[in-house]
C-alpha cells in the first residue's frame, strides 16, 4: 500500500481481513452506551489523570479495526475531560501487524509520548513508550458462564477416581474478559466448590521507567515477563502441577489453539473453552488436536529447507531485535542461508514474492506467531518451531511463544548446542535425513561458504573454473553461485543478454515513478 | 552344516559364466517356497530331513506360522555350489559346477513390489505354476514384470502330486492340464518376444522366451515330494531304445506324437482320430503312466510290485525308507528317481542367461543414461577388473534395530571393503550434486538365506550386502566409480499403495520417535509410503490390507523404541477429477488487479492419464512427438498439446497445465509461477484436499502489464494460478474417483452363490466367471470398491464357508457418479468424512470463493 502515490486507494479499500464479529458488536455496544457506561468501561478517567500526572503532551490513541466506530467519540471524549490545549491527542488506524500489539513505531513517527491502546491484547511489552492498555469490558453474565463450567467439567468426568478431574480450575481468558474474573472467581469457589485459580495480569498503565532499559542479561525481564504472558501461558509453577483443569473464557478460536499449545494438550488433566458468547463449554475441537501434528509437519518441512526467510512480525514487542540476530546465527550455523523480510502485515501474496525461500519464521508477539493457514505456498514457523527444526533444542508439545524463553537468546545455552552440533556434524556432515514431509531422504542442507575472492576463483569442480572456448584461445572463468544456479533452474531468466549479437545503443530516456503509476522521466504528469 | 568353504564360494564368484541368478515367482500357495527348499538342501544349506518341512527361505516366523498369508521377505541364497555331471554348459565346455543366486519372492500380490526388487537383479525367473489351478493373476502379473525387465522364464509345473493321488487324474485330463498352463504362460508372454527370437539370440540378445517342454525349458513335478522332471530326462532314457538323438526324442514326448505299438510308428497330429483309436500321446505312455503306476503300487501297498519296479529304476532305499508304506514312501522313491533339484538346477543351467550375457542385452532396461557411456560399457561387460557398478534393490534389516544391509547386485567391477565409492540416491541427475554422496564401503557381506558371511569383495554379477550406505539410501540407488555414470533405471511396481491408515503417537511427546520408526519402515519395505500430510496425519500406504498389517506390525513391534502408537482405520485415498468443461471461463487476478488469468478446466480422454502413468506420454518426451501421440491416440487438439506447459502434480502427474492462449507476450516469464501455482492446487485438489487426476487445465488468456512483470511481482502469480485452478475445476462439475479393485477369487462351484452375495452388498460387480478344466473351482474376476474392501475377506470366507479366498490387487479408478455439492450424496458423503478427517472446514467451498467478479 504504501507505493500507492494517491491515497484514494487506502481509503475505499475494503479490508479483505475477516474482522472480528464479536468485535464489532462491541463497537455497537459502546456506540450505543451512555456516556457514563462509556467512560467507565474505556477507562477514561484514567487515562485523563495518566496524562495530567505524567504531563504527557502528545497521546496516541491506538484502535483496532473493529473498534474503529468509537474512535471519534473516544478522541472527543478524551479532548473534553483532558481540557488541555498543550495535550495532542490522534488516533492511529491501521497497525502494521497484529492489532494486539503496541505500534511504536506509528506512535513515534507521530512523536507521540504516550500511547493508549484498546481491545484485544497480547500484553507484549514495549521498549521505549510508556502504555495504557484497556481491554474493554465485554459482558459476562457470571452465573451461567460459572453453572456451564461446572455442568461441562461434570460431563467430562471419568468413571474411576484415577480419571477423576481435579477441582482446582485455571481459568484462562480472553484479556476482555479481566473486568468479570473475580465475580467468576467467586461464584466458582462459592457456588459449586471449585477452587479457582486464577493468574494475575498486568493491565492499565505501564510507564516505561518500570521496564526501560532492559536486555537479555536483565533477571528483572523473565520475572516481569512471566507474569505478563500469564492470559498466554500459565507461569511454569501452574505448568508443573498438573493437577488442574484449564479453562479458557474466550471463542473456541485460534487463540484458543495456540493456548491449548503452549499448554500442551495434556499436560493438564483437562482443557476447556468456554465461551462466553455461546455458552458452550468444550474441549478443543477436533481443529486444535490437529494443530499440533501439522505443527510437527512444518517443523519437518522447514528443517529441509535450505533457505530461510525471516519475517519482522512486529517492531514492537520487546527484544524482536535480538531473536532475529540469534535466528539468523542459528539458522546460519546450521548451514542455511537466511534473508531478513520486513513487509507488514504477512499475506500469502507478499510472501509468494520470493519463490526461493523455502520456510519462513514470523518473528510476532505471542498472539500473532502461529500462522495456522492454508493459502502460504511455504511453512511459516514460531521461533520456538525453528529452534526444533534446527535441533538447537528437542521437540516438545509445549510451545514457547514469549521471546524469553527462546533457547537461542539465552547464550550460555546457545553455545553449547552449538557445540553440540559441532559434533554432530563431525559424525557425518553431509548424511541426509529422513523426512516425513516428503517421505524421502533430503539432504541436510551444508553451509557452502562462498570462497574470499582473495583465495581462488573456485568452482563447483576444479575443472569448471576454467573453460576454454573453442580454439580462439579465450578463457573465461567460472564461479559458483548459489544464486546463479537458482536463475539456471528457471525457465525464464530475465531480459535475453544476446551477447554480441548486436551493437550497441545510445542509452534512451526510460520512465520513473513507482509500479502502480509510472510516467515519462522528464514529465512527472504525463503518464504512460 | 555348510558344505562348502566361504573361499571356494567366494573363488566361483568370480567366474560371470558360470553364474546364474534367478528368482522364483508364483501365485500364493503354487507351492514355490517349498520348492525352493529342495534346492536350498541340494546345496546342503539345510538338512535333507527338514527340507520341504522347514522353508527355509522363509526368514519370518509369523511367514512360517501364517503360511501364505504372511510372505514378505525374500532371502538371497548365495552359493549352491552345484557338482555333477547333469550340469554341461550350453557352449560345450565341462563347466561342472555353477553358483546359482536364488532369490525366492512371496506370493502374495500385495507384496509384489519385493518380487519387483528381486527381479531386478536376477536374470532368470523360475515360474512355478499349480497344475490344477494354472495360471492366476499374480502369476500373470509378476511374469509381465519379468518380462519388462528382460529376465528370462523357465517353467515348473508344480503339485503333480495332488494331481495323482488326490484328484486322481487320468494321465491324459492331466496332460490337457498341463499343455493348458505351459500355453497360458506363454500368453502372457509371446507379446514380448522379439519377432524373429533365435536370430535375435545369436545377436546376443534375449532370444527366445516362451517356455515349451520339447525344449527343456519346463519341468514337472512335486515341490512337496521334491521330485520333478524335465522331457530330457526322460528323453535320454528311452533315446537308446529307440535310436534317436535324445533331442529329438523330447520333440516326441511332448504334443500330439503317438506311438502306435502295433505297428511301431510314430504318428504325429490327428490328436482325437488318435486318441479315439485307442491311443496314447507319448507323454502320457512314456512319462506320465509309469509314475502313476509307481504311485498307485506304493499306494496300494503292491510291495511285490514295488521292489520290482524299485530295482527296474535302481532306486536304492534306505533301510528306515523301506519300511515306510503308501504315502510316506512315494517321497523317498521319487525322489531318487527323479531329484526336483537336479531338474531345476538343469533348467537354470542350460537355459537361463549367466550374468555377462544377461546384462549385455539388460542394459537398456537397467541404466537410465545414454547407452554408449562409460557406465552402459561396463554393464554390458560385466568385468570384474573394470569400473563398479552397483544397484542396490533393497534394505535388509540387520540384527541392529535401526540398521540395515543395502543389498544389490555388482553390475560391473568389483565392490570391496574400504572402497570410496559415489553413491546415488533416486533424485540424483548426472553432472549435479543432489543426492550424491562420496563414501566409502564399511564392510561387504554376502547372503546365504539367514546367514551373512563377511567377504573382502565381491566381483561383477553377483550379489552383495553392504553396511554403512543405508545412511545415504533410502530405499534403492546406485553405487559406482564411475564419475560420469548415470543411474540406474528406478524399478517399476506393478502395484500402488493405495491403501492407507494414520498412524499416531499417544503422547505427541514422541512424535519424533516416530519419523525415526516411519524412517526405519519405509526403508523396510520397496513400496511402502511414509508421509505426513498437509492436514497433519501420518499417513502409512501399502498395497493392500495385508502388506500394511505387516507394515505396521513391524512399525509398533521393531521401529518404534517402545513409544505406543495409535492406528486408524483404512483410509482410502480418492482422487479429484471433473467430469465436463468449466461451465465459463474462469478468472484471477493479481492482488494488483493489473495481471489476469483466464482459465478453463476440462476432463481428460479416457486413458490419457493411464498413459502419463504408464509414461507413455512424460514430461520429458520431446513435444512434438509428444502432442502427435496426444492427437492421435486420445483427439485431444495437437495445437494446444505441442503447448504443454507442466504435468501435476510433482511435475510427473496426471494432470495437464496447457497454454492455450493467441498470441499473448511475457508468457515466458510467468510460465514457472504458474506451474508451480498448478503444482500446488492440483496436489490438494479444492473439494477435500486430495490429488487431481485427469484434469487439463487451459490458459486461454493472460492478461499482463509489463511494469508490474518489470518491477518483479511476478511472482503472486503463483497464489493466482492455485486460486483459478480452484475456480476451473469448481465450475468443471467436480467429483471424486474412487480406487477400485480387481479382485480375484477362486472358489468351489457350489459356494458362488456366497460371493455373490457379498460383493453386492459392497457395491462390487463380478464380470468373469472361468471353470477351471479337470477341477471343481470356478475362478471370478470381479471390481470391488477399495473403500469397500476392508473385512472383505473375512466377510468372503464367513458367506462360503471359509472356502473362497480373494486376491485384490489395485485395478483402476472410477468417478463416484454423484454431485459432491449435493448434500446426502455419496460423493459429499466421502468429501465431508475426509473434510473432517483432515481437520478442514465443513463447507466444501464453492467456486467463488477463488473466483473473481468484473
Amino acid at each position: 500500500m504504501a507505493i500507492d502515490d494517491s491515497g484514494e486507494r487506502a481509503v475505499t479499500r475494503e479490508l479483505d481481513a475477516a474482522l472480528d464479529e464479536a468485535a464489532l458488536d462491541d463497537a455497537t455496544r459502546l456506540l450505543a452506551a451512555d456516556s457514563e457506561a462509556f467512560d467507565h468501561e474505556l477507562r477514561v478517567q484514567e487515562s485523563v489523570d495518566i496524562v495530567r500526572e505524567h504531563g504527557f503532551r502528545r497521546v496516541a490513541l491506538q484502535i483496532p479495526d473493529e473498534l474503529f466506530p468509537i474512535a471519534l467519540r473516544l478522541a472527543q471524549t478524551l479532548r473534553d475531560r483532558i481540557n488541555d490545549p498543550e495535550v495532542h491527542l490522534f488516533v492511529l488506524g491501521d497497525t502494521s501487524f497484529g492489532s494486539c500489539c503496541v505500534d511504536e513505531v506509528a506512535a513515534e513517527h507521530n512523536t507521540a509520548d504516550f500511547v493508549i491502546h484498546y481491545g484485544h491484547s497480547c500484553l507484549s511489552r514495549t521498549s521505549r513508550l510508556p502504555v495504557q492498555l484497556v481491554f474493554g469490558d465485554r459482558p459476562l453474565a457470571v452465573d451461567q458462564v460459572a453453572a456451564a463450567i461446572a455442568t461441562a467439567l461434570e460431563n467430562n468426568k471419568g468413571q474411576d477416581e484415577a480419571t477423576a478431574l481435579p477441582s482446582r480450575v485455571v481459568i484462562i481468558r480472553d484479556v476482555r474478559y479481566e473486568h468479570a474474573i473475580p465475580d467468576l472467581a467467586s461464584a466458582l469457589t462459592n457456588n459449586h466448590g471449585l477452587e479457582a485459580v486464577v493468574p494475575v495480569v498486568n493491565q492499565g498503565f505501564r510507564p516505561v521507567e518500570a521496564f526501560a532499559p532492559k536486555t537479555a542479561e536483565n533477571e528483572d525481564l523473565s520475572q516481569d515477563e512471566k507474569k505478563d504472558v500469564v492470559a498466554v501461558a500459565l507461569g511454569q509453577e501452574v505448568r508443573e502441577s498438573r493437577d488442574f483443569v484449564a479453562i479458557y473464557l474466550g471463542a473456541n478460536d485460534d487463540h484458543f489453539a495456540q493456548i491449548a499449545l503452549t499448554l500442551g494438550i495434556e499436560p493438564c488433566k483437562c482443557l476447556l473453552a468456554c465461551d462466553p458468547a455461546t455458552g458452550s463449554c468444550a474441549p478443543p475441537t477436533r481443529r486444535v488436536t490437529n494443530l499440533i501434528a501439522k505443527r510437527f509437519l512444518k517443523v519437518q518441512q522447514t528443517r529441509d529447507a535450505p533457505m530461510i526467510g525471516l519475517l519482522v512480525g512486529t517492531m514492537g514487542v520487546q527484544g524482536y531485535a535480538t531473536v532475529i540476530q540469534s535466528l539468523s546465527r542459528l539458522a546460519q550455523s546450521a548451514g542455511k542461508k537466511t534473508y531478513t523480510f520486513l513487509m507488514g502485515k504477512i499475506n500469502p501474496q507478499k510472501l509468494a514474492n520470493f519463490a526461493h525461500i523455502d520456510a519462513y519464521v514470523l518473528v510476532a508477539c505471542p498472539l500473532n506467531s502461529l500462522l495456522d493457514s492454508k493459502d502460504f505456498f511455504k511453512p511459516v514457523v514460531t521461533p520456538f518451531e525453528l529452534e526444533v527444526a534446527l535441533n538447537a533444542r528437542s521437540w516438545s508439545t509445549r510451545f514457547e511463544l514469549a521471546f524469553s524463553n527462546l533457547a537461542s537468546i539465552q547464550p550460555s545455552s546457545t553455545d553449547q548446542n552449538a557445540a553440540q552440533h559441532e559434533a554432530e556434524n563431525d559424525d557425518d556432515a553431509d548424511a541426509p535425513h529422513f523426512s516425513l514431509a516428503t517421505g524421502s531422504f533430503v539432504r541436510a542442507a551444508v553451509a557452502q561458504p562462498l570462497p574470499a575472492h582473495a583465495a581462488a576463483p573456485v568452482a563447483t569442480s576444479a575443472p569448471d573454473a576454467l573453460v576454454e572456448h573453442g580454439n580462439d584461445r579465450h578463457i573465461t572463468i567460472r564461479y559458483a553461485s548459489p544464486a546463479a544456479d537458482a536463475l539456471a533452474s528457471q525457465t525464464f531468466r530475465g531480459l535475453d543478454p544476446a551477447k554480441g549479437d548486436k551493437a550497441p545503443q545510445a542509452a534512451q530516456k526510460g520512465q520513473s515513478g513507482t509500479a502502480s503509476g509510472l510516467h515519462a522521466l522528464d514529465d512527472p504528469h504525463k503518464k504512460v | 552344516m555348510v558344505n562348502f568353504m566361504m573361499d571356494q564360494l567366494r573363488e566361483m564368484m568370480n567366474h560371470p559364466d558360470q553364474i546364474r541368478s534367478m528368482s522364483v515367482i508364483a501365485h500364493v500357495d503354487h507351492g514355490k517356497s517349498t520348492l525352493t527348499d529342495s534346492l536350498v538342501f541340494k546345496a546342503g544349506i539345510i538338512t535333507a530331513k527338514n527340507a520341504g518341512d522347514a522353508r527355509f527361505t522363509d526368514t519370518r516366523g509369523d511367514e512360517q506360522e501364517r503360511g501364505y498369508d504372511k510372505e514378505k521377505y525374500w532371502t538371497d541364497d548365495a552359493g549352491k555350489v552345484v557338482e555333477g555331471d547333469t550340469t554341461v554348459g550350453e557352449d560345450g565346455g565341462a563347466k561342472n559346477s555353477y553358483m546359482i543366486n536364488l532369490i525366492d519372492s512371496p506370493g502374495h500380490v500385495d507384496f509384489s513390489s519385493e518380487v519387483t526388487a528381486a527381479l531386478r537383479i536376477t536374470d532368470g525367473a523360475l515360474v512355478v505354476v499349480d497344475c490344477i489351478e494354472g495360471v492366476c493373476v499374480q502369476t500373470e502379473t509378476v511374469l509381465r514384470q519379468a518380462m519388462a525387465e528382460k529376465i528370462k522364464p523357465v517353467l515348473m509345473v508344480n503339485k503333480l502330486d495332488r494331481a495323482f493321488l488326490e484328484l486322481k487324474m487320468d494321465p491324459e485330463e492331466a496332460y490337457q492340464n498341463f499343455r493348458k498352463a505351459v500355453e497360458s504362460v506363454n500368453v502372457v508372454i509371446s507379446p514380448y518376444e522379439s519377432e524373429d527370437p533365435v536370430k535375435e539370440f545369436e545377436a546376443g540378445g534375449l532370444g527366445p522366451v516362451q517356455v515349451d517342454p520339447a525344449d527343456g525349458t519346463v519341468a514337472f513335478g512335486s515341490g512337496l515330494q521334491q521330485w520333478g522332471f524335465t522331457l530330457k530326462k526322460f528323453a535320454v532314457m528311452y533315446a537308446d531304445k529307440f535310436g534317436v538323438k535324445p533331442q529329438d526324442m523330447m520333440r516326441r514326448l511332448w504334443g500330439d506324437t503317438f506311438l502306435d505299438s502295433a505297428s511301431k510308428k510314430w504318428k504325429k497330429g490327428n490328436a482325437h482320430g488318435n486318441l479315439n483309436a485307442g491311443l496314447k500321446r507319448a507323454f502320457v505312455q512314456f512319462i506320465l503312466d509309469p509314475i502313476q503306476q509307481l504311485c498307485n503300487a506304493i499306494m496300494d501297498e503292491k510291495d511285490k510290485k514295488v521292489q520290482k519296479m524299485l530295482k527296474a529304476l535302481d532306486i536304492q532305499l534306505k533301510k528306515d525308507q523301506l519300511e515306510l508304506r503308501g504315502k510316506p514312501l512315494i517321497k523317498p522313491v521319487m525322489q531318487k528317481w527323479l531329484p526336483a533339484a537336479d531338474a531345476i538346477l538343469e533348467m537354470m543351467v542350460m537355459h537361463l542367461p549367466s550374468p555377462r550375457r544377461a546384462q549385455s542385452y539388460r542394459v537398456d532396461v537397467l541404466y537410465d543414461g545414454p547407452l554408449d557411456d562409460d557406465g552402459a560399457q561396463a554393464i554390458r561387460q560385466c568385468d570384474r577388473t573394470s569400473e563398479l557398478m552397483m544397484f542396490v534393490s533393497k534394505m535388509v534389516p540387520t540384527s541392529d534395530k535401526g540398521r540395515f544391509y543395502a543389498f544389490g547386485r555388482v553390475f560391473a567391477g568389483t565392490i570391496a571393503t574400504g572402497q570410496k565409492v559415489r553413491i546415488y540416491g533416486p533424485n540424483y541427475e548426472a553432472g549435479k550434486k543432489k543426492d550424491l554422496y562420496l563414501k566409502s564401503i564399511q564392510r561387504t557381506l554376502v547372503q546365504m538365506g539367514r546367514y551373512v558371511e563377511q567377504v573382502a569383495d565381491v566381483p561383477a554379477g553377483n550379489n552383495a550386502c553392504l553396511v554403512g550406505v543405508d545412511q545415504y539410501l533410502l530405499k534403492t540407488g546406485t553405487i559406482t566409480t564411475i564419475e560420469s555414470a548415470h543411474s540406474f533405471r528406478q524399478m517399476k511396481y506393478s502395484v500402488s499403495p493405495v491403501v492407507r491408515v494414520a498412524v499416531d503417537v499417544k503422547n505427541p511427546q514422541d512424535l519424533p520417535k516416530l519419523v525415526e520408526g516411519l524412517k526405519c519402515l519405509s526403508k523396510s519395505d520397496p513400496l511402502v509410503l511414509c508421509q505426513t500430510e498437509e492436514s497433519g496425519e501420518h499417513i502409512v500406504a501399502g498395497a493392500g490390507e495385508l502388506h500394511l498389517e505387516i507394515c505396521l506390525k513391524d512399525l509398533a513391534d521393531d521401529f518404534m523404541g517402545g513409544a505406543p502408537i495409535k492406528i486408524s482405520d483404512p483410509v482410502v485415498s480418492y482422487r479429484e477429477t471433473v467430469t465436463e468443461e468449466s461451465s465459463m471461463v474462469c478468472l484471477s487476478m493479481f492482488s494488483n488487479k493489473h495481471n489476469r488469468l483466464f482459465c478453463k478446466a476440462m476432463p481428460m480422454p479416457e486413458g490419457v492419464d493411464v498413459a502419463i502413468e504408464e509414461g507413455k506420454v512424460g514430461p520429458r518426451d520431446e513435444f512434438k512427438a509428444r502432442a502427435r501421440i496426444l492427437a492421435d491416440d486420445f483427439g485431444l487438439d495437437v495445437g494446444e498439446m505441442r503447448k504443454i506447459w507442466a504435468f501435476g502434480p510433482e511435475g510427473t502427474g496426471p494432470n495437464l497445465l496447457v497454454d492455450a492462449t493467441k498470441g499473448v507476450q511475457y508468457l515466458d516469464e510467468i510460465k514457472d509461477h504458474c506451474n508451480s501455482g498448478f503444482q500446488w492446487a492440483t496436489k490438494e485438489g479444492p473439494l477435500s484436499d486430495e490429488v487431481c487426476r485427469g484434469v487439463i487445465m487451459r490458459v486461454l488468456d493472460v492478461t499482463l502489464h509489463a511494469h508490474y512483470l518489470s518491477c518483479g511481482v511476478n511472482e503472486q502469480i503463483l497464489p493466482t494460478m492455485r486460486r483459478v485452478t480452484y475456480a476451473s475445476i469448481l465450475t468443471a462439475s467436480p467429483t471424486l474417483l474412487e480406487p477400485v479393485y480387481l479382485a480375484d477369487i477362486s472358489c468351489p462351484q457350489d459356494s458362488t452363490g456366497g460371493i455373490y452375495g457379498v460383493l453386492t452388498t459392497r457395491r462390487g460387480h463380478v464380470f468373469a466367471e472361468e471353470v477351471r478344466h479337470g477341477s471343481p473351482i470356478v475362478q471370478l474376476k470381479a471390481y470391488l470398491p477399495v473403500s469397500e474392501s476392508f473385512g472383505f475377506t473375512g466377510a468372503l470366507r464367513a458367506a462360503t464357508g471359509g472356502k473362497a479366498f480373494p486376491q485384490n490387487s489395485f485395478s483402476h479408478w472410477q468417478a463416484l457418479n454423484s454431485d459432491p455439492m449435493t448434500p446426502g450424496s455419496k460423493c459429499n458423503e466421502v468429501v465431508l468424512g475426509i473434510r473432517q478427517r483432515k481437520g478442514l472446514k465443513e463447507e466444501i467451498p464453492t467456486y467463488d470463493k477463488f473466483y473473481y467478479k468484473l
